[in-house]
């Protein structure tokens, strides 16, 4: 329901133009719903092996989400993008060096228990830091951020940090406690997120355009006055020394 | 098994970052300066536009003449004169959020949009600003110029922040409508 009203408020405001890559991943959520239910419907067997795959890829293409706020917030004109891309460029390959290895240490685990988890649990993990580390530059340098792109940045931060807590006490309880509420914990965020994203994008708020892009056009002004300058000062050459 | 219960933790400390986040709403738009400007002249900020408030509060040169015994009366004198100074400018800022505060009401009485939560926040801002610049000023009063010299910056943080505040209301009127805002202003003050 919230899926098709996100969906819905996707093409009817025309966002998907904005935001593609955040439009391609609710398309492939509410793909991966629908195909999911004509498959319980009609081969109920082979349901769980669809549930699975479709996961994985649902929990890799959740870096859709994290780039669709990246490029929003720090556009390629901004200076701050060539400034902050190195960084983030060493930061990512960092996350992602950690990320390779929380899921080679599942193989020294006593007992294994779900390889999915362990991927929910990592890529939750690196997600969160990832959406966080931008929110946070986003605010240190004062970057102005619409209500689109924080409601989707916010939302998202807030399920992958539960998801990640979720699916790494479901792992523990099997050794240590049982507590039901975690079960549904994850889920739970996922339909908070999607309302959390349906209220963002329920009208066309982007981000306003920062003062770096205003800083931008004035050295364009400046190097077309350059020029001018320059074309005027030899023309002043000529007609003094013909 | 700490690998697993650490990455408890950490999501659940992240999620409590995204929730303040949340709580905190999206950053507004910083108010261009011009805006700023703007403010400064119709509010005539003078406590604000003092530059020195840093140096005044600031002990190194007080410990220079301390430290000569030549130099102890001398000293005395700089250290009474600073506390007059620093008890000056602490009015002044004083009277900056008085008269900022002032101005924010008579730009929305004026009919300038602006929400509760805004109107809310100006007023927690003027609350803590004249609290804060208040127990400022007894301190020096009491202990001396030079007992906080790092609460110069904050004192003149809270009240930029105000400013800041009624430069964006400022700003979402035309450019043009600003000489007659700060007519009105003027006359309002004089009446």
């Amino acid at each position: 329901m919230l899926e098709a009203a996100l969906a819905y408020r996707l093409v009817r405001e025309r966002l998907w133009r904005s935001y593609p890559l955040f439009s391609f991943y609710i398309a492939y959520v509410l793909g991966q719903t629908l195909i999911g239910f004509a498959i319980l419907q009609r081969a109920p067997n082979a349901y769980p092996v669809w549930f699975w795959r479709s996961g994985i890829t649902h929990i890799c293409l959740r870096f859709l989400v994290i780039w669709e706020v990246f490029r929003h917030t720090f556009p390629k004109a901004s200076p701050l993008r060539r400034m902050v891309s190195r960084q983030s460029t060493v930061g990512v390959l960092a996350l992602l060096s950690v990320l390779t290895g929380m899921l080679w240490a599942i193989e020294t685990y006593g007992k294994s228990h779900s390889v999915y988890l362990a991927m929910e649990r990592s890529f939750g993990l690196v997600q969160a830091v990832l959406i966080l580390a931008i929110l946070a530059l986003a605010r240190y340098y004062h970057l102005p951020v619409g209500r689109n792109i924080w409601g989707i940045a916010v939302a998202f931060g807030m399920y992958c940090s539960l998801s990640t807590a979720a699916s790494a006490l479901l792992d523990l309880m099997h050794s240590t406690f049982s507590f039901s509420l975690w079960y549904v914990l994850s889920p739970l965020s996922f339909v908070a997120m999607l309302a959390m994203w349906t209220w963002a994008v329920w009208i066309y708020a982007p981000n306003p355009i920062a003062a770096a892009d205003a800083l931008t056009d004035v050295t364009g002004d400046f190097g077309r006055w350059s020029e001018d300058w320059g074309r005027a000062s030899s023309t002043v050459r000529k007609v003094m020394h013909p | 098994m700490i690998q697993i219960f650490s990455l408890v933790v950490v999501g659940i400390v992240l999620f409590f970052a995204f929730l303040k986040i949340a709580v905190q709403g999206p950053s507004s738009a910083a108010p261009d300066s011009s805006a700023l400007l703007a403010v400064e002249q119709m509010v005539n900020l003078d406590g604000l536009s003092f530059a020195g408030g840093q140096r005044l509060l600031d002990p190194a040169e007080f410990h220079m003449l301390e430290s000569s015994a030549e130099l102890q009366e001398v000293a005395a004198a700089y250290r009474k004169e600073r506390q007059a100074l620093a008890l000056l400018w602490i009015s002044m800022l004083l009277n900056d959020v008085s008269h900022l505060w002032r101005f924010r009401r008579f730009l929305v009485r004026s009919g300038v949009p602006a929400t509760v939560s805004e109107e809310m926040q100006i007023l927690l801002d003027a609350v803590q600003a004249t609290l804060f610049l208040s127990f400022l000023r007894i301190v020096i009063s009491t202990l001396g110029p030079f007992a906080f010299s790092g609460a110069a910056r904050n004192a003149q943080q809270v009240v930029e922040k105000m400013s800041h505040s009624s430069a964006s209301v400022l700003n979402r009127l035309p450019r043009q409508g600003w000489p007659e805002i700060e007519r009105a202003w003027h006359k309002g003050l004089v009446a």
